[in-house]
């Protein structure tokens, strides 16, 4: 099997069938990655069709600096973004925000209810933090590579994740309902954290 | 947060027997880094160290690993059917094939590009910070300088005959605004000579044409007048 920048030389000596595999590779990382922003499976299907054809176009740019995939991430994140600011504008700082949140439909709220709030405090967060939050907790990607997706240099990539973590870490402890269920998540003392239901 | 006091207490116990890791860095960040495995080995074991003997630390420990896995919980995501996928597949190659691929940048192009990126991001900032400042005062600059340059031009006068005189130079204009007022105009426009000072000079003229004896009669004939 090819490797990914061997197929890159074949498409830029004409081979489309060589992107064809590329696309293959590489779809469902990236309708991953940009569902996480969009938070819709065909907008996000949209976000992923525009990001292979813009790599396609500018495939003579890539300079094989990055993995062929952190440079298609990139692309398709700065898309993301795009078409998010266009939908709704500039995003607000976390700290600024109170999620609002039904008085009532407050106490004695479900998991998946929990789940939808923490979302919510994830989607506020300042661009920059989302995407470093998403790309290392979903992604499961290395700062180097979360720093090259973002295009800063590495420490502002960590310091953007710890910013992240930590206003989620304080909202959460300003939450009663999320602070319940953060107690009933177990976290082994150096393994793998193990979430349980709540009882509701 | 307390938590540099904490270890320093600690210490002063007798209950740690540990180097303090890196004081500088904030307690919380210094714990998130520790998670995400970005610190030096021998920091780690401190780390831990200190971990096993500060119940606040670990109350922070697990509060982060809680949330990053409560985080992660919320992940909704789910992979499209195998039929979807080939559809999206299918669009993106239908369009790529009507894309043309753009053209190799030149190598000269290339080079800007590459020094443009090494260029240290805070060394961009403050060059676009400079060029910002230095623009901005010429602006200003250029702004000031009009007025003053215009205030050259514009005769001290609140008549608006001697503006408009001042100001052109069509000698027409100038001939009717004098045979209209020519009062008006001989003192804003001309100067400020009165008739005496026009008398007083057509003296001094014609004093420099005479003889010593012609000009003191004359003089003696202006005082007895």
């Amino acid at each position: 099997m090819k490797a990914d920048l061997e197929l890159v030389e074949d498409v830029k000596a004409g081979n489309q069938l060589a992107f064809a595999e590329l696309v293959n590779r590489h779809q469902n990382a990236l309708h991953r990655v940009c569902y996480r922003f969009m938070k819709d499976a065909d907008l996000a299907e949209d976000v992923v069709q525009d990001a292979f054809v813009k790599a396609y176009q500018k495939l003579h740019s890539f300079e094989a600096r990055s993995s062929f995939k952190s440079w298609l991430f990139q692309i398709a994140v700065n898309t993301a973004k795009n078409k998010l600011r266009q939908r709704k504008g500039e995003s607000v700082d976390i700290e600024k925000v109170q999620v609002a949140v039904d008085a009532e439909a407050h106490t004695g709220m479900e998991q998946a209810d929990l789940k939808v709030l923490i979302q919510k405090y994830v989607d506020i967060l300042p661009d920059k933090q989302k995407t470093a939050l998403i790309l290392r907790v979903y992604e499961d990607l290395s700062f180097k590579e979360i720093a090259k997706i973002m295009k800063c240099p590495y420490d502002t990539a960590k310091a953007n994740y710890r910013h992240a973590l930590i206003k989620l870490r304080h909202k959460i402890a300003e939450d009663e309902n999320l602070q319940n269920w953060h107690q009933s998540v177990e976290v082994d003392s150096f393994g793998v954290p193990r979430v349980t239901e709540v009882d509701s | 947060m307390s938590d540099g006091k904490r270890t320093d207490e600690l210490v002063s116990e007798g209950e740690a027997d540990y180097a303090r890791p890196d004081a500088s860095l904030p307690d919380t960040n210094r714990w998130v880094d520790f998670l995400e495995g970005e610190l030096d080995q021998n920091l780690i074991e401190d780390m831990e160290l200190l971990l096993s003997h500060s119940e606040i630390d670990q109350s922070i420990v697990s509060g982060l690993k809680k949330t990053k896995s409560m985080v992660d919980a919320c992940d909704d995501y789910q992979t499209p059917s195998a039929e979807k996928q080939e559809s999206l597949h299918a669009r993106i190659m239908a369009q790529v094939a009507e894309t043309p691929m753009e053209s190799a940048p030149s190598p000269l192009v290339r080079r800007a590009q590459q020094s443009a990126r090494d260029w240290p991001s805070h060394w961009r900032r403050m060059s676009t910070f400079f060029m910002g400042t230095g623009l901005a005062a010429l602006f200003i600059a250029v702004l000031s300088y009009i007025p003053f340059k215009n205030s050259n031009n514009v005769i001290k006068s609140s008549s608006p005959m001697a503006a408009n005189a001042g100001e052109s130079s069509n000698d027409e204009w100038l001939l009717q605004a004098s045979a209209a007022n020519p009062q008006a105009y001989s003192e804003t426009v001309i100067g400020i000579e009165n008739e005496e000072d026009m008398l007083v000079d057509a003296a001094a003229g014609e004093l420099k044409k005479m003889n010593d004896q012609e000009a003191k009669a004359f003089i003696n004939q202006l005082f007895e007048e």
